[in-house]
């Protein structure tokens, strides 16, 4: 329980960190912010305006804690481009995302786990040779590659599935997994991978372990051997590639949104880049840390649940 | 007169192995690490087997369940039968009836050879459910049972301890309860005490000379350590590079050593006498190395290393046979054993 509690409160300076970072995000880019957010076509009085109603004309650490001080209580501040709260603008966008991300990481883990295990219980048959031959294909490919190939085959020509856009689950079952199904295999392939080939390698050095040998010894039988004795042992692994995973797709699922024009977080961001709307791509930045951090810290906790030498 | 001596009787043995050969294949040739070796353990029997590390002797024990990963492991010749019952060409399926049941083993690790993230109970509750068909609750008390057995104490706290936190010797111990919880005919037992400080190395040896006592179990024992031999097996095998070179009851061996490898061992084996020596005289030692198992012998595979050997040693294979009329059941695989079971060998 102590080492819960330091888990948790070491999360307080790393997001500190984070709060400083982003907030420095406009400061730091290159010239005035208010001329930044003002945008080329503002006069010298937008900018002026800008400046007082934004507090920019304040020393910035006065601004910086008035600004963690609208954070704490949820206002993120209001995008230059729609003139909406940026909190909303996210909340909005985040449902779309938070299901890709789950479906994907959940297609991955179901796929990637058994057939790591079964790799390495088959280490060197074809089967073997096979599964890593997948994933180095996997692997290689790019998501909008991947993307492209799938739409092309399954819903241009055989029709199976939408060629873009996102259904909410509010509108039925089927055609809400119908627009995910492409873009959860595509953007799920590469992590995959990498978790079906980190599950092998785990498996196979557990596997080798004397404690292995006594469990076939006891005469138990395979899959027992196999999911009671090896995989519990090479869990801490695994999971932590779950948990990086999870982190890389707050990142991956902007190539996944764009390419099926699914409107996420992943497509706001761009957008947001691309219209320079610093305060919503710091909201964004902000609110994909956090998820970050927390993401981080669960991975960590997960680790005593399996180990029971890693000491709370 | 009318009662036969136990010791006269022709007991059937439990587990007789004969003739096994068992050969690694590898890129660079075929390693026969057991050459035709024959033994015969007997009910409630505890049976040494010695040598030096890479002789073949925990190859031997390891093949009794049929635990080598075939390949490289291939049993090209021989057999091995519990109780009647072919092992070599027995199902997967009826040697996992057997392996923790009726035969168990222990190993010579104990700090590796339990599972790490399971705790000690739930280790040795599973083989109580898988064997007997116990519930989980008759099987976790039983276990609890078990580590009282084996002298752990307070064993019902300890059933939900993990394996980290045990000390080297009660981690064996706890091996040891595993591998007895479904009172197994048959213990094999591969250096268990090895790994050991030498005090937990006694405590060990006296924990399981009881248990044979008790329970009734035969036991294999594996080891390269003499005096645990001495002190607790009736009859000791010695291996010398995937052979049997010889065979004998434990007094025996240890008066009359018939094969000059089997002196050889004996001679570097530290004892009190060497203390009372004040340390003046060297430890004997064997010269030079096991030879490679690669190639076929053309003789006995000790010549090169032997001080005795004679020109018929390098041309011919000696066969085992008894050591002299009087002492059938002393078997030694040597040209000169005669001379040396009359003492007429330097």
């Amino acid at each position: 329980m102590n080492y819960l509690l330091k888990r948790i409160l070491a999360v307080i300076p790393v997001l500190a960190v984070v709060a400083v970072i982003v907030f420095l995000l406009l400061h730091l880019a290159p010239g005035d912010p208010a001329v930044i957010i003002g945008g080329d076509t503002a006069s010298a009085e937008d900018i002026e305006r800008i400046r007082q109603t934004l507090g920019l004309n304040r020393p910035l650490p006065e601004q910086f804690f008035h600004w963690v001080g609208q954070v704490v209580q949820g206002n993120l501040g209001t995008s230059v481009f729609t003139g909406m709260p940026v909190a909303e603008m996210i909340m909005q966008r985040v449902e779309p995302t938070l299901w890709i991300s789950a479906l994907t990481m959940l297609f991955a883990v179901t796929f990637a786990v058994p057939m790591g295990i079964l790799a390495a219980w088959k280490a060197g048959t074809w089967f073997d040779r096979a599964i890593s031959g997948l994933a180095v294909a996997s692997f290689s490919l790019p998501v909008f590659v991947i993307g492209y190939a799938l739409v092309y085959g399954f819903s241009t020509h055989l029709g199976w599935f939408p060629v873009q856009g996102f259904k909410s689950l509010s509108d039925g079952f089927g055609p809400f997994i119908r627009h995910l199904a492409l873009p959860v295999i595509s953007g799920g392939l590469i992590y995959m991978a990498l978790l079906a080939r980190m599950t092998r390698s785990t498996m196979l050095e557990v596997l080798g372990e004397d404690y292995i040998r006594t469990a076939r010894a006891k005469g138990l039988s395979t899959p027992r051997l196999l999911l009671r004795h090896a995989l519990k042992n090479a869990a801490v692994p695994i999971v932590t590639t779950i948990g990086l995973g999870i982190a890389m797709l707050l990142s991956g699922v902007i190539v996944t949104e764009s390419v099926f024009a699914i409107p996420g977080i992943g497509r706001l961001t761009v957008d947001s880049i691309l219209r320079r709307d610093y305060p919503v791509i710091q909201g964004i930045v902000l609110v994909t840390a956090t998820a970050y951090v927390v993401i981080n810290l669960v991975t960590d906790l997960l680790y005593g649940l399996f180990d029971p030498r890693i000491r709370y | 007169m009318t009662t036969p001596h136990p010791d006269q009787s022709p007991v059937a043995p439990i587990l007789a192995v004969e003739d096994l050969c068992i050969a690694f294949v590898s890129r660079d040739g075929i390693v026969r690490a057991v050459d035709g070796v024959s033994w015969q353990l007997r009910p409630a029997e505890m049976l040494g087997i010695v040598g030096e590390s890479g002789c073949g002797k925990s190859v031997t024990a390891m093949s009794v369940l049929k635990l080598l990963p075939g390949p490289p492991a291939m049993y090209s010749s021989g057999s091995i039968r519990f109780r009647g019952e072919e092992l070599l060409t027995a199902s997967e399926a009826r040697m996992r009836q057997l392996r923790g049941n009726a035969i168990s083993m222990i190993f010579q690790d104990p700090m590796t050879s339990l599972n790490p993230v399971l705790t000690i109970g739930e280790q040795i509750a599973e083989v109580l459910i898988l064997h007997q068909n116990l519930s989980k609750r008759a099987a976790w008390n039983r276990a609890g049972e078990m580590l009282d057995l084996v002298g752990i104490p307070d064993p019902r706290q300890r059933l939900r301890d993990y394996p980290h936190q045990f000390s080297g010797g009660m981690r064996q111990r706890a091996m040891i309860s595993l591998a007895l919880a479904c009172n197994p005919a048959v213990l094999i037992a591969d250096e268990p005490t090895t790994a050991l400080d030498v005090t937990i190395q006694a405590q060990i040896m006296e924990l399981l000379a009881r248990l044979r006592r008790e329970m009734g179990t035969a036991i294999v024992l594996i080891t390269h350590d003499l005096g645990v031999v001495a002190e607790c097996c009736d009859r000791v095998v010695v291996m010398y590079a995937g052979n049997k070179v010889e065979e004998a009851d434990v007094s025996a061996l240890f008066s009359r050593p018939c094969h000059p490898y089997t002196r050889g061992l004996l001679a570097a084996m530290p004892g009190l006498d060497v203390a009372a020596d004040a340390g003046h005289r060297r430890l004997a030692e064997i010269p030079g190395m096991l030879p490679s198992l690669k190639q076929a012998a053309v003789g006995c595979r000790f010549a090169p290393r032997c001080a005795a050997a004679q020109e018929r040693c390098h041309g011919t294979i000696p066969e085992l046979a008894p050591v002299a009329r009087e002492a059938p059941d002393h078997l030694a695989a040597c040209f000169r054993a005669g001379e040396a079971y009359r003492g007429e060998l330097a």
